[in-house]
């Protein structure tokens, strides 16, 4: 049962960063139409990157695995709308915003960034997949479609819940909560596996940071939405 | 025959593709009428990827010996849903329209129920392409991993290479033609796959071969017989859809009203941009009237009445012809036509319109150019072909009088053109004493919670003077300065058609009973969710 909801859990994660990032790039970049295609588009090119990467193992290694991914979209997924503003405040600095040179590398930064996320987001299935197989014997559809239901569930508490009651800000941070706890599970459950205290550190310091952007998501945003306005 | 990992993970791109393609097509046949994209997808999204989810599921029940075989007979189905995408939604159309739609009563609150019955009337084509594609995929992941466990990443990454392929033929191949046509693409890829695997998977001699190559050969025939009669169809239901609601009672009534009342109205010319579709509808008059994703834009009956309203009421109000002018959207040219008529009173007008194919329109097309008088030609117009947030983002200038010419926000999207966010930039480009004016969607002596949002999402912007005022609908001019507008009519040596001293001084009159709605501000990053209401089904 834990594994089924951990899987729904991490889907609706990895659906919902995608939704931000779309809306996100939309809202600095304009075009909504073209910066959804693209955004979606690159995702899942990532996703299936990340897909490729994976390769199969034991549960522990699959789990610890896991665990880092999941620390990594702590990193740049739950912090995607500040990395997103940024990214730009600092192109500001290097390049002239009214120059065609300007939007060029904007473009490709957003690129870059939906790029990343997306590939740590594609191992998650695989893996989940490996570690169902070999440790609970759940077959792969029932993964996949714990999967889908994540997936739908995350464009329903993106849409009608996340963005119009938290906004942007807060919605990336409580699913990096989400993955956050992920980690914990995945590390934890059904019996805990070693670690190096460096991952612990990475982990422990990103959970942090971002709890911090959930508790003060207000004045995190005011100070990041100055960048948006070109301040 | 057991298949190679490189002919599932090719299937599996084919199907990851073909089943998303279809979603997307069915989304775009579905917003033709319910206008509310983010409702119209959500609804979509959702139930295609619940009956992706029950598809895999079931998939682990069945035997996966053999397994191209039965992917053909999917690819099959999915071929025959997909020609017959376009007309069972035409179909339902119609029927929701002329057998369910309510007459009389709240003319808004029937054109909602019946777009929710048309929306979710059509979802059990969603529920086969989802159920159909799902089932594929999983199917071809256990067939992967009889081969090798890496096997199956293969078949992931190639599912989301399908989709990234769906997206991309999607936004650039399929994005400027007709959803029904697309759909039959797809359903010729499915058609060949499916008789490629058959061809693959049987003796030629058997009785499955036989069926089965029968079957993929009529649904290719299909295809060819109604490719010559897309036009036939899609006037049907274009006809239908700017046809007035009625209720038909009977079978005779219904051939009736097609044989002598829908057939034989003038056809409807259907333009596929890559943003939008621009319907031109000719009217009782015999004039034409353009519509933008079903909403009313442009008429030769109305343009001045609105144009007028829109570009000089405000210059009447603060007495003063603004020298630089930027007009956010107005494609069509017509809100320049009217500024140039001050002559060299204006410097320059900068207009920002994302849709090239819309300006191509305007600088082309005769009907454009005898409503805008080729005044996207004149030296003293600069034309953008940029999206308005970028544009005012990234731009350096600043403008005397700023002119949004948007289309409602009857879609969530353009709600983006709506926020405080939008407004705020608008306010950063305002020279001292600029004045920003926009078409509002606010409904004069109707109470509706919009009013409220609008003018609070003004206020928070900046705009201390928020001047809502009535023409042939309710504009709004706002400045940041506070500045009561004036009613007293300045003759600056133009011949209105509409405005005169008259209607500017009953202009101001507008009862928007707000007063008593919740306050809210839209925003980009927390937008609300409710675009206006719609009164037409």
């Amino acid at each position: 049962m834990i594994f089924r909801f951990l899987i729904v859990m991490i889907a609706m994660a990895c659906m919902i960063y995608e939704l931000i990032l779309a809306q996100m790039f939309s809202a600095l970049l304009g075009n909504t139409l073209l910066r959804y295609s693209l955004t979606i588009g690159i995702y899942l090119a990532a996703l299936g990157t990340g897909s490729l990467l994976v390769k199969p193992g034991p549960s522990p290694a699959i789990r610890a695995r896991l665990f880092k991914i999941e620390t990594m979209l702590l990193i740049f997924g739950a912090l995607s709308p500040l990395l997103a503003l940024g990214g730009e405040w600092f192109l500001r600095q290097l390049i002239d915003p009214t120059t065609p040179a300007f939007l060029y590398c904007a473009y490709f930064y957003s690129a870059l960034l939906i790029f990343v996320v997306g590939v740590f987001a594609g191992m998650e299935l695989p893996l989940l997949m490996h570690w169902g197989e070999s440790e609970f014997k759940i077959p792969s559809g029932q993964v996949l479609f714990f999967d889908y239901f994540g997936t739908l569930l995350g464009v329903l508490v993106f849409i009608y819940l996340l963005l119009p009651h938290t906004g942007i800000m807060l919605a990336s941070g409580i699913c990096g909560l989400v993955n956050g706890l992920a980690a914990v599970v995945t590390f934890s459950y059904p019996r805990p596996i070693s670690f190096t205290p460096k991952w612990w550190g990475i982990f422990t310091t990103t959970s942090l940071i971002v709890l911090f952007t959930v508790i003060f998501h207000s004045r995190t945003w005011t100070f990041f939405e100055g960048i948006y306005f070109g301040s | 025959m057991e298949a190679k990992p490189i002919t599932l993970a090719l299937v599996a791109v084919v199907s990851s593709a073909c089943g998303l393609l279809y979603q997307q097509l069915m989304v775009k046949n579905l917003t033709g009428v319910v206008s509310d994209v983010l409702l119209v997808q959500t609804i979509s999204l959702v139930i295609y990827l619940g009956a992706l989810g029950v598809g895999s599921l079931i998939a682990d029940h069945f035997s996966h010996h053999a397994i191209l075989r039965k992917v053909a007979i999917i690819e099959l189905i999915l071929a025959f849903v997909g020609v017959l995408i376009g007309p069972l939604i035409h179909a339902a159309y119609f029927i929701c329209k002329f057998f369910l739609h309510e007459i009389g009563g709240d003319m808004a609150a029937a054109a909602d129920r019946s777009r929710l019955l048309f929306l979710f009337a059509n979802q059990y084509l969603t529920v086969i392409l989802g159920f159909c594609t799902g089932f594929e995929f999983s199917a071809l992941i256990h067939a992967a991993r009889r081969v090798n466990e890496k096997a199956q990443n293969w078949i992931i990454a190639a599912n989301n290479l399908g989709a990234l392929l769906a997206c991309l033929t999607f936004a650039i191949v399929f994005g400027a033609i007709s959803p029904t046509l697309a759909a039959w693409a797809v359903a010729l890829v499915n058609f060949c796959v499916a008789l490629l695997l058959i061809r693959m998977t049987s003796s030629k001699l058997s009785w499955r071969w036989l069926w089965l190559s029968a079957v993929g050969t009529s649904g290719l025939a299909l295809i060819v017989f109604l490719i010559p009669n897309l036009q036939r169809l899609e006037q049907f239901y274009l006809k239908s859809l700017y046809s007035p609601p009625r209720r038909l009672s009977s079978p005779r009534a219904t051939l009736d009203f097609i044989r002598h009342e829908l057939l034989p109205k003038p056809d409807v010319i259907r333009i596929y941009t890559s943003y939008q579709t621009a319907d031109f509808v000719t009217d009782s008059t015999g004039g034409l009237t353009m519509f933008l994703d079903n909403q009313a834009q442009l008429s030769a009956a109305w343009n001045k009445i609105y144009h007028e309203s829109l570009v000089h009421m405000p210059i009447q109000f603060f007495g003063q012809v603004p020298r630089r002018v930027l007009i956010l959207g107005g494609g069509d040219g017509i809100a320049a036509r009217e500024l140039l008529r001050y002559g060299d009173r204006i410097e320059n007008i900068d207009l920002v319109e994302l849709d090239p194919t819309i300006i191509q329109l305007a600088k082309e097309n005769q009907y454009f150019l005898n409503l805008n008088e080729g005044a996207l030609t004149h030296p003293k117009v600069t034309i953008h072909l940029q999206d308005a947030i970028a544009f005012l983002r990234f731009t350096s200038g600043r403008w005397d009088a700023i002119y949004a010419d948007f289309p409602l926000p009857f879609d969530y999207d353009l709600l983006k053109l709506f926020s405080v966010e939008f407004y705020k930039l608008v306010a950063m480009r305002l020279a001292p004493g600029g004045t920003l004016t926009l078409d509002s969607g606010i409904l004069n002596r109707v109470p509706d919670e919009w009013n409220g949002i609008l003018l609070e999402t003004l206020k928070a912007a900046g705009f201390q003077t928020r001047a809502p005022y009535l023409g042939n609908e309710v504009f709004v001019t706002a400045r940041l300065d506070l500045k009561q507008p004036q009613t007293n009519f300045k003759d600056w040596g133009i011949n209105f058609d509409y405005l005169n001293a008259n209607r500017l001084a009953k202009a101001l009159v507008v009862d928007l009973h707000h007063e008593n709605q919740a306050s809210r501000v839209n925003s980009i990053f927390r937008p609300m969710r409710r675009a206006l209401r719609d009164f037409d089904f």
